[in-house]
């Protein structure tokens, strides 16, 4: 299923990328000096290939990917994802130091590493990160 | 030889020379850790170089790529578990040498013939790249359009699972290629309105993502839902200094020269065909060595010979996937395409004029390609002794190393946050490319091909007032239309093939 889904996407993406090439300026001279001439040919590309994988993937109904993920493992996942969004979004708020060292430490809760070498080793790799970025590189971090 | 010789000057000042040793023992580590490729470090590592002088930054990342390759094998041979997907094939037999208790003379092949192999593939890189440039010179809008199909089209074909996804990767690659100005006119395209991404999406930031970030997601859910075992290497239960002798004897050398000679020329000539890499390389070198072979019955089963062919194969496929990336701008596998960005970053085009203009800084990189191979031979039989512990180390914090490492080094490039969300979103789109096994090869390739294909494909259409007979008008430009065509049905008629065997 998880082929049709990506199909399908591939499909919408196509008709997107034709429907922008669409609005931008016509070309002067011939259609090739047209800006969406090319994109036109990479939409009509994507809609057939999205269109073929979706077809496959309805019709075989089953994908070449490695099957679902158990539900504890797409917590785990969904969890870094959202701590590197926060660090994201927090980034330049408070200090590089305490921001990294306690987003490391807790990526490493995530990935199942123990509490005491977590801290441990989250503090060495951010207070080398900062070594190195700042101090080598001259990177003005916050 | 003079414009050699001053490039070695350059080359051999104490400052490069320490970057370049960095570089290697980077390589070697990140070889060494199955897991991290050298595609994911040279892309971790661009931007870090990003404030070095070219010859050191290169030097930096020639030694990553040229070790993390050779050391690859070392994990290949102590654990079964290759370190990078170029030492696949030395499992084949390393490991059972290892069982053999023969796993220094496994660990000192590796070293020795991966050295042999990549100072061959510079040899050949040497002698073709300029006179492939200066015939590169004579090639118009038609040729450049078609080589770029081409290598695309190669890089699908050997993309594994289905050729319908890795089409898609690469269209995917090429929609993302279409951001920012357009070629011809300057005019702004699916920028968003945003003038972030007006120059385009950043290459470097999103690879970092799609090799870093990518990898550190997708091996978090595929290691963390498996049970978890220790495996530990021969040299960690015995001790390391039990694992015996690692030099070759006259004997056993003049036994793997014919295996030497096979895996060097293959290795080439496999790196050179765009869309290849060292994986591949390595494979069919061993195949091709193992066919020839008056012992075919051992290879599998710790042939020297057959260990000899693949590290050979898979370090000389280096020397040819440069001369192609150099001397045509196409790269020949997924680090060149990475290391295109990184050479864009230090001012330089890759392509045939680099050769006219530049043929400075190209016998700049031939140099640091010999040093990194002396370096790693020099260093590598110590180091494969002690590599043993090395691979223990615990996965979180190789995960959370490289985790920080691409979010500060995507900002640290243009000082701006934005790219670091480029990065994000390329770790997304690479876990879920992986986790649904797409290929990852085709999107890199078509960035990279993207604007030369679209640039060359308008100005011939123009030239020929829109008739696209040009690109099948013109000799070489026929030539790559026609292996685009083959190396895209060529998937389909193996399956026929296979379907009717079985």
């Amino acid at each position: 299923m998880a082929d049709f889904l990506f199909g399908v996407f591939t499909l919408a993406l196509g008709m997107v990328i034709y429907w922008g090439a669409n609005r931008l300026p016509g070309g002067v001279l011939t259609f090739a000096l047209n800006p969406g001439f090319f994109p036109k040919i990479v939409a009509v590309g994507l809609m057939v290939l999205g269109a073929i994988l979706a077809y496959q993937g309805w019709k075989n109904r089953q994908t070449y990917g490695e099957g679902k993920l158990s539900k504890e493992l797409r917590l785990r996942l969904g969890a870094l994802l959202g701590l590197v969004f926060l660090y994201l979004i927090l980034w330049g708020n408070g200090s590089f130091l305490l921001n990294t060292l306690i987003f490391l430490f807790l990526s490493h809760i995530i990935m199942k590493y123990r509490v005491l070498p977590s801290l441990l080793s989250s503090t060495v790799i951010t207070v080398l990160t900062w070594i190195l970025f700042t101090q080598a590189f001259r990177v003005r971090l916050f | 030889m003079e414009a050699l010789l001053v490039a070695f000057q350059q080359v051999l000042q104490p400052q490069v020379l320490l970057y370049l040793i960095l570089g290697t023992v980077l390589g070697l580590a990140v070889g060494t850790l199955p897991g991290l490729t050298a595609t994911m470090a040279v892309a971790i590592l661009t931007p870090l170089t990003f404030w070095l002088p070219p010859e050191s930054g290169l030097g930096v990342l020639i030694g990553v790529w040229n070790a993390s390759i050779f050391a690859g094998g070392i994990s290949a041979v102590l654990l079964n578990i290759p370190g990078t997907p170029a030492s696949i094939a030395s499992t084949f037999d390393g490991h059972p040498l290892v069982k053999k208790d023969q796993a220094g003379l496994a660990l000192g092949i590796n070293v020795l013939y991966s050295a042999i192999g990549g100072l061959f593939g510079i040899l050949i890189f040497l002698i073709a790249a300029f006179p492939l440039a200066r015939f590169a010179l004579s090639f118009g809008p038609a040729e450049y359009f078609a080589l770029g199909l081409f290598g695309l089209s190669m890089m699908i074909a050997v993309s594994g699972t289905s050729v319908v996804k890795g089409l898609i990767a690469g269209f995917i690659g090429l929609a993302l290629s279409l951001v920012g100005l357009d070629p011809m006119l300057a005019t702004p395209r699916f920028n968003l309105g945003s003038t972030q991404l007006i120059t385009g999406l950043s290459f470097i930031p999103l690879m970092i993502g799609i090799f870093g970030l990518g990898e550190v997601f997708y091996q978090m859910v595929t290691t963390l839902g498996q049970p978890q075992e220790q495996t530990k290497p021969q040299g960690e239960r015995k001790g390391f200094s039990s694992l015996g002798r690692m030099l070759v004897n006259a004997k056993e050398f003049v036994q793997t020269l014919p295996a030497t000679i096979i895996g060097s020329v293959t290795g080439v000539v496999i790196g050179a065909i765009p869309g290849s890499g060292a994986d591949i390389a390595s494979l069919i070198g061993w195949e091709f060595s193992r066919r020839t072979s008056k012992r075919k019955e051992e290879y599998g089963k710790g042939s020297i010979e057959g260990l000899a062919a693949t590290c050979t194969a898979n370090n000389s496929c280096l020397g040819g996937a440069l001369t192609t990336m150099m001397a045509l701008g196409i790269p020949g596998d997924a680090v060149t395409a990475v290391l295109i960005g990184s050479f864009m970053m230090y001012g330089v085009q890759p392509g045939p004029a680099m050769f006219r203009d530049k043929s400075d800084f190209v016998f700049m990189v031939i140099g640091l390609m010999i040093l990194a191979n002396l370096f790693f031979l020099a260093t590598g039989f110590i180091f494969s002794r002690f590599a043993g512990g090395f691979i223990l180390l615990p996965k979180p914090i190789m995960w959370s190393t490289i985790l920080i490492l691409s979010l500060v080094g995507s900002f640290s490039l243009n000082n701006r946050l934005f790219d670091v969300w480029v990065a994000f979103l390329g770790g997304i789109l690479g876990f879920l490319f992986r986790r649904y096994q797409f290929p990852l090869g085709p999107i890199i390739l078509a960035l990279i091909l993207g604007p030369i294909v679209e640039r060359n494909f308008r100005t011939a259409l123009i030239i020929s007032h829109g008739n696209p007979a040009i690109f099948l008008t013109r000799p070489i430009s026929l030539i790559f239309i026609l292996g685009t065509a083959l190396a895209l049905a060529s998937p389909l008629f193996l399956r026929k093939k296979r379907g009717q065997k079985e």
